[in-house]
């Protein structure tokens, strides 16, 4: 009979903790949190505010904290502060947790201090220094740690190091010391011959195909010019105009031929590409 | 029967949901995989379109004779006893990251068949067309269809532009028999210096403007619901009106404050983070690709290369001539920038061990270095690469001979790479997807390699 009314007993706790969960759970969907069932076990959570739920503060924390089972947590990009991470102490069974950034300090990595399944906790780009490591000297099974953007020092990382000898700390690099890429665009070094129109050599009536190459159009007239590609079939393409003394820089290919105009479209002169790079100078 | 009542998305979602795998069972067979290693949650394709060289990349053969190592030298990378290519110094100090697999073989000589294999897994059976709905469904679609974003957030998207060959779209790229609603969304990254050669931009999903304002567009959904709802009575869940809906979803979705909308914008990215990916559309590219994924999109594919070959003129990686000093000077130095930007940023974030880095492309090149100075299509052998959430980096799983021409250990096919990726994202490979006409699949017909 006891036994009988035990089991009712822990029935009715079920039962009254999955309200309790499911109406958590609600006001985390409110707050833009999706919840999904975290793999290995019933009832187990992992959350999620970092897509839709933003605007997360610490007062909507207290709706995680009523569901003990969270697995992992992200708080990327919400509205936190650390006062909110008290609201994190209970969830003992957190192996993951993202606070990166977030508007947290040391004072609030003294609320983590009893999360000791945790294997991975993300605190990039927050406010964080070497006095909040100290606070996770003694999560066991800390195993990955993110401290880029923050003002860590190497100093305290290794002083954690000697308390977590197997721990992976990334520190990320000091994009300080980032070089953009310098333009070495190859140099025209020649010129490609000018065959005026009405000259005596005469160019191929139509473009072949080739590699590719650059060529830089300069035109030195006192007016504009139009640029057209002498298609494969013979036939004249424009592809654009170019002003007086202004440069056009064209991706063709080897074997093409193009032909330069006054704006009346009176053929001037013509340009045939070679495998380099090349200046294509318009005379006066 | 289903009921009246029903929603038509309901209708297509529970059809969807019967179809494949429920989500609880997606989750059991995650758990019953006894693995210690976490499964990645999003997955970033990089593609080097043309068929990138095993030899001028990650397997050197400096001991073959000099017609066919060629002309560069081999270089120590940050793991001991692993040597790339020399000019990809940035990505080998990534190379504890990276599982090499040098063994990857098929038999398609032609761009066409071999990009289909690399990204569906299967083989090409008859004609294959690029929009046809009797393909496979690329890697891209099926990972979408397993892990499923939030509302609001694209299945999957694929980027800078399609694939082409001297004009004709390749087939592979997008969903095939799984439907509309998993085709890949084509976006055009917003910035950096072009490839050099060909690249088309006709497709129509390119020519979403994303800064149209927002009142607009809230008044045209109000329309559309209205429409959506006689439509929908009328057309049921007909597959023109899923694509359509589809579509029209996520455009509005982009449009709509979408996290995918503000990481589409990458002038809100620190210009040093985009100085180290580089400023030109490959690393850019890559830098957006990881920007969705931190918005939760769980699958992106990165085109780096021209996306025409255009008869291997331009920046492509079908070099048929002057191999080397465009492999030098064009290819190689946007690619490991671009790469080993991508790994630095994904590690800093902590995102590297829920992402999965894979990198495709069509088959290695030819030993003998042709009268132009290029080499050929080689499909016998080649090299491909992952790195995060589900593989162990570091190592080398297979060998190809001496020369470089056939696998010498541990041959494996696209559909192994396929089940790799699967394995590494908690898919089950021999799930069975049903197509449009209800028919069962098993999605892959591949063993995963062991290098999780």
């Amino acid at each position: 009979m006891i036994r009988f009314l035990l089991f009712l007993v822990s029935i009715s706790n079920l039962a009254l903790g999955q309200t309790v969960d499911q109406s958590a759970i609600e006001s985390i969907k409110k707050n833009g949190g999706l919840v999904l069932p975290s793999p290995g076990g019933d009832n187990q959570w992992e959350i999620q505010f970092q897509l839709r739920g933003r605007n997360l503060n610490d007062a909507g924390l207290e709706d995680v904290a009523k569901l003990k089972n969270v697995i992992e947590l992200n708080l990327r990009d919400t509205k936190i502060t650390s006062d909110g991470l008290t609201h994190l102490k209970g969830l003992v069974k957190l192996t993951r947790l993202h606070l990166e950034r977030t508007a947290i300090d040391d004072t609030g990595i003294a609320h983590l201090k009893g999360l000791t399944k945790l294997q991975y906790l993300n605190l990039y780009n927050t406010r964080i220094t070497d006095k909040a490591l100290e606070h996770l000297a003694d999560l066991k099974n800390l195993q990955q740690l993110y401290l880029w953007q923050t003002d860590v020092t190497d100093l305290g990382i290794a002083n954690l190091k000697k308390k977590l000898p197997s721990i992976n700390i990334v520190k990320g690099i000091d994009l300080s010391t980032v070089i953009p890429v310098k333009k070495d665009e190859p140099k025209p070094e020649h010129n490609l011959n000018w065959l005026p129109e009405g000259g005596n050599e005469k160019p191929p009536e139509k473009s072949f195909t080739g590699e590719f190459t650059i060529i830089r159009f300069i035109n030195k007239r006192n007016k504009p010019v139009k640029l057209f590609w002498i298609d494969y079939g013979g036939k004249p393409k424009l592809y654009g105009m170019i002003n007086p003394k202004a440069e056009r820089r064209q991706n063709t290919y080897e074997d093409a031929v193009w032909m330069v105009t006054d704006e009346k479209e009176m053929p001037l002169g013509y340009f045939v590409t070679g495998s380099e790079f090349a200046r294509a100078i318009i005379p006066k | 029967m289903l009921s009246l009542q029903h929603t038509r998305r309901n209708f297509l979602r529970s059809s969807v949901g019967l179809a494949g795998l429920t989500l609880p069972t997606f989750f059991k067979a995650q758990a019953a995989s006894n693995t210690k290693h976490r499964k990645a949650k999003a997955c970033i394709v990089i593609y080097t379109w043309g068929g990138m060289s095993h030899y001028e990349s990650f397997d050197p053969k400096p001991e073959a004779l000099v017609d066919i190592r060629g002309e560069f030298k081999p270089i120590n990378t940050a793991t001991p006893g692993i040597q790339f290519s020399e000019h990809i110094p940035l990505i080998s100090k990534h190379s504890n990251k990276l599982a090499i697999v040098r063994s990857v073989h098929h038999n398609n000589g032609a761009h066409s068949g071999a990009v289909y294999l690399n990204l569906t897994g299967h083989r090409p059976e008859g004609q294959i067309k690029a929009k046809g709905r009797k393909n496979w469904p690329s890697i891209t679609s099926v990972i979408s269809h397993f892990h499923r974003p939030v509302a609001g957030i694209p299945n999957a998207i694929r980027m800078p532009y399609s694939m082409y060959d001297n004009g004709r779209q390749m087939a592979g790229e997008s969903a095939g028999w799984l439907g509309a609603k998993y085709d890949p969304i084509l976006m055009r990254t917003p910035a950096g210096e072009p490839y050099g050669g060909v690249s088309r931009y006709d497709d129509p999903a390119l020519n979403l403007k994303l800064n149209l304002d927002k009142k607009r567009i809230s008044e045209r959904l109000t329309l559309l619901e209205q429409l959506d709802h006689s439509l929908g009575q009328r057309l049921g869940a007909s597959t023109a009106y899923e694509k359509l809906d589809h579509y029209r979803q996520m455009a509005a979705d982009m449009l709509l404050g979408s996290p995918v909308r503000e990481a589409y914008d990458l002038e809100k990215e620190d210009h040093r983070i985009r100085d180290m990916y580089g400023d030109h559309i490959g690393g850019q590219s890559l830098l957006l690709a990881r920007r969705l994924v931190e918005a939760g999109v769980p699958v992106v594919q990165a085109v780096c290369s021209a996306g025409d070959l255009a008869g291997g003129g331009g920046d492509n990686w079908d070099t048929h001539r002057n191999h080397f000093p465009k492999m030098k000077n064009r290819l190689l130095p946007v690619f490991d920038r671009a790469v080993s930007a991508l790994l630095t940023d994904l590690e800093m974030r902590g995102m590297l061990d829920e992402t999965l880095v894979v990198f495709l492309t069509d088959f290695g090149r030819t030993p003998k270095i042709n009268a132009n100075g290029g080499r050929d299509h080689h499909p016998g052998v080649y090299s491909l690469a992952f790195a995060g959430g589900g593989i162990n980096g570091g190592q080398i799983y297979g060998a190809s001979d001496r020369n470089g021409i056939e696998p010498a250990s541990g041959a494996c096919t696209p559909a192994d790479i396929h089940a790799t990726v699967f394995k590494a994202m908690g898919i089950n490979q021999n799930a069975e997807l049903h197509d449009q006409l209800d028919r069962p699949f098993r999605i892959c017909d591949g063993k995963p390699l062991p290098i999780a």
